[in-house]
C-alpha cells in the first residue's frame, strides 16, 4: 500500500506540471465518471479500550487496553480512500483502514483471557489488530460550487486479530475473526470562495439484531467513524486537509462461532469496547 | 523486482515532455512501448493444507485456515513491468509478494517434517511463497476492441515455511526455490467509452518429473486467473479493480532432502493452497 501511494504521489507531482489550468490532475474533465484518491497520515489515541474474553463469574478479566495493556501512547495511523464518481451523483468509495497496536507490558495482576490464566509479573506481548475494508455508496442530495451533502450505506469487512502472548512463549490466546458489518453513511462538504472548504463524513450503526451482524445468534455491536475535515485546494485537482477523527466500536454478546477454528475464541462470551481519536493530514487527488 | 519497477515508473515519468499523444511514457513511433502495473488490496484464504512427512509415519495434514490461523484478510500487493514489441509480442516480469505469518496455540498435537508440536504450544507460523515470473505471448488478435494473446511463462517459486514454537524450544523450516513453466492466456476487450474488461490466467498442471525441472516423480500445478475492469483515466494512466484466483498445488516424494540445513529432512510433502483476492490498482504505458 505505501509504495501504491509513493507511486500516485510522483504521478500526481508530474501531472502537476503545466495542467493546472484544468479543474482535475488525473482525470478527462469531458468524462461523466472521474476518480478521486484520499492519502492521510498522522497519529492516533487511545480515549479508552475495554475487552474481555469469558464470561466474569467464570473468572475472566475485563482487561483495559490502556491502563494494563500499553495502550497508553499515540500510534501512527494512516488511512486510504479511492473514489469513483458518477454523474457528480452517485459515488463508490471504497477504503483501507489499518489498524494495529502492538504493545508490551509486565502484568502487574492475574490476567485471565479466554480461559488462560496469564500470572502478575509476566512480560506479554499484545497484539490489537482490527484494520478494515470499506465499500460505501453514496447518493449526492445537494452537490452544487458550494455545498455536497450525500447519504447512502457502506459494507465493512471487519478484520479482527487480537493476541496475549507471553514472552516466554508458554501461554497464548488468539481471537480471529473475519465478518461484515453494514452501516449508514452521511457526508457533507462547504466550499468558501477562495478554495478552503469545510467538510464531515460520518459512518456508523447500532445494531442488536442478530442477522443484520451477519449472525444466526444475539449479539450487541456498534460502530462510530465521524470525522471532521478542513481543506484547502492547493491546485485544481490537489486538496491537502487536516481532519479529526473519532474511531469507535462495541461488541458484546454470545457467539455461536467459537472453536471452528484455533485461531477462534474458546469461550462464547465477549465484549470489546473501543473509543480512539485521531488527527491526520492528507491529500486528496481528484 | 519491487524497487526496479517503482524506480522504473517514477524513471519513466520523467520523460513526461516527450509523451506521445496516447502515452505517458512512451515516444510516439517507437516500435517498444513499456508499461507499468501496480496493485494493492486484500487477500482471503479459500483453503490451505500442507503435510511434510508421509501420513504413515504420523505426520499431520495441517489446514493453515481452521488450524494456523490463516483465518484473517490480508495486505496483496502485485507489480508488473512490461514491454511490447511491434505490438504482436509482450514481455512482462511479475513480482508478487505473498507472505503470511500467523500466531495460534495449537488444539491438537501437530506433526511437521518429523518434529511434533504438542497440544496447547503457542506457535508463530510463516508461510511464505512469493514468487517471480517472467512471461512472454503473442497476440494473436489486436485491433481497437479485441485484444488475445497466449504465451509461456516461466515463474521461480520461493518458498520459506517456518513453524516456529513461540518459547523458541523447536522450529522446522522448508525452504525451496525452482523454476515453475507455466501457459497465459490473455484477453481484452475495450468498450467505445474508455472501459474495458480483461481476462489473465497463467497456469499449468503438471504430473511428469520432467517438467517440473526435478528429476523425480512430482505432481503440481499453479492457477493464476483474473478478472480485470479498467478505464483510462488520461491516455497512458490506466485505474483498475481486479478480482483474482491464485493457487497451486504440490505432492510427492522430494529427492532434494537435508541438502541444506533449511530444507525439509521428510521427503514427502503435499501443499494445496486457494486463495482470492481483490486488489486496486494503476497501470501506466
Amino acid at each position: 500500500m505505501k509504495n501504491f501511494v509513493k507511486i500516485f504521489l510522483s504521478l500526481v507531482l508530474i501531472f502537476s506540471f503545466g495542467m493546472a489550468s484544468e479543474k482535475t490532475l488525473i482525470n478527462n474533465s469531458d468524462k461523466n465518471v472521474t476518480i478521486s484518491f484520499d492519502i492521510e497520515t498522522g497519529l492516533l489515541g487511545v480515549l479508552s479500550h475495554t475487552f474481555q474474553t469469558g464470561r466474569t463469574e467464570e473468572g475472566a478479566t475485563r482487561f483495559d487496553f490502556v491502563k494494563q495493556g500499553g495502550q497508553d501512547i499515540l500510534f501512527p495511523f494512516d488511512r486510504y480512500n479511492a473514489n469513483v464518481e458518477i454523474n457528480k451523483k452517485h459515488k463508490v468509495s471504497l477504503l483501507y483502514q489499518p489498524l494495529t497496536i502492538i504493545s508490551n507490558v509486565t502484568f502487574k495482576e492475574d490476567v485471565m483471557m479466554d480461559s488462560i490464566t496469564f500470572t502478575a509479573g509476566t512480560p506479554m506481548e499484545l497484539k490489537y489488530g482490527f484494520p478494515f475494508y470499506r465499500v460505501t455508496y453514496s447518493y449526492a442530495f445537494v452537490n452544487n460550487e458550494r455545498l455536497n451533502i450525500a447519504a447512502g450505506v457502506a459494507l465493512q469487512a471487519r478484520n479482527a486479530n487480537i493476541v496475549f502472548k507471553a514472552l516466554d512463549g508458554e501461554k497464548m490466546t488468539v481471537a480471529n475473526n473475519v465478518g461484515p458489518v453494514p452501516s449508514l453513511h452521511v457526508s457533507g462538504r462547504y466550499n468558501f470562495k477562495k478554495g478552503a472548504f469545510l467538510g464531515f463524513d460520518v459512518t456508523g450503526l447500532y445494531a442488536s439484531s442478530a442477522i443484520i451482524n451477519g449472525a444466526s445468534f444475539a449479539f450487541e455491536g456498534s460502530l462510530l467513524d465521524a470525522s471532521l475535515r478542513a481543506g484547502y485546494t492547493l491546485i485544481p485537482g490537489l486538496d491537502v486537509f487536516a481532519n479529526l477523527r473519532f474511531l469507535g466500536g462495541t461488541s458484546k454478546g454470545e457467539s455461536q462461532y467459537p472453536d471452528r477454528n484455533w485461531s477462534e475464541s474458546n469461550q462464547r462470551y465477549g465484549e470489546n469496547y473501543l473509543a480512539t481519536s485521531s488527527f491526520t493530514m492528507g491529500l486528496s487527488i481528484y | 523486482m519491487k524497487r526496479l519497477i517503482i524506480l522504473g515508473m517514477a524513471l519513466s515519468l520523467l520523460t513526461f515532455p516527450l509523451f506521445a499523444e496516447n502515452s505517458l511514457i512512451n515516444t510516439s513511433g517507437s516500435k517498444v512501448k513499456f508499461n507499468f502495473e501496480v496493485e494493492t488490496g486484500l487477500v482471503g484464504v479459500l483453503a490451505h493444507t500442507y503435510q511434510s512427512g508421509s501420513t504413515v509415519d504420523g505426520a499431520t495434514s495441517f489446514d493453515f485456515v481452521t488450524q494456523g490461523g490463516q483465518d484473517n484478510l490480508y495486505p496483496f500487493d502485485r507489480y508488473v513491468a512490461g514491454l511490447k514489441i511491434n505490438d504482436k509480442h509482450k514481455l512482462s516480469f511479475l513480482y508478487q509478494p505473498l507472505e503470511i505469518i500467523s500466531n495460534v496455540t495449537f488444539k491438537d498435537d501437530v506433526q511437521i517434517d518429523g518434529t511434533v508440536f504438542a497440544d496447547g504450544t503457542p506457535m508463530e507460523i510463516k508461510y511464505g511463497f512469493p514468487f517471480y515470473r517472467f512471461t512472454y505471448s503473442y497476440l494473436f488478435l489486436n485491433n481497437e476492441n479485441l485484444e488475445l494473446a497466449a504465451g509461456l511463462a516461466l515463474q521461480a517459486r520461493n518458498a520459506s515455511i517456518v513453524f516456529k514454537e513461540v518459547s523458541g524450544d523447536q522450529m522446522e523450516v522448508s525452504q525451496n526455490v525452482g523454476p515453475v513453466p507455466a501457459i497465459n492466456l490473455f484477453g481484452r476487450y475495450d468498450f467505445d467509452n474508455g472501459l474495458y474488461l480483461s481476462l489473465d490466467a497463467t497456469g499449468l498442471y503438471a504430473s511428469s518429473a520432467l517438467i517440473n525441472g526435478a528429476t523425480f516423480s512430482f505432481e503440481g500445478s499453479i492457477l493464476d486467473a483474473s478478472f480485470r475492469v479498467g478505464y483510462p483515466l488520461r491516455k497512458g494512466l490506466d485505474v483498475f479493480a481486479n478480482l483474482r484466483f491464485l493457487g497451486g498445488t504440490a505432492k510427492g516424494d522430494s529427492e532434494y532432502i537435508e541438502r541444506t540445513w533449511t530444507e525439509a529432512t521428510e521427503s514427502y510433502t503435499s501443499n494445496v493452497l486457494s486463495t482470492s483476492s481483490f486488489t486496486i490498482g494503476i497501470s501506466i504505458y
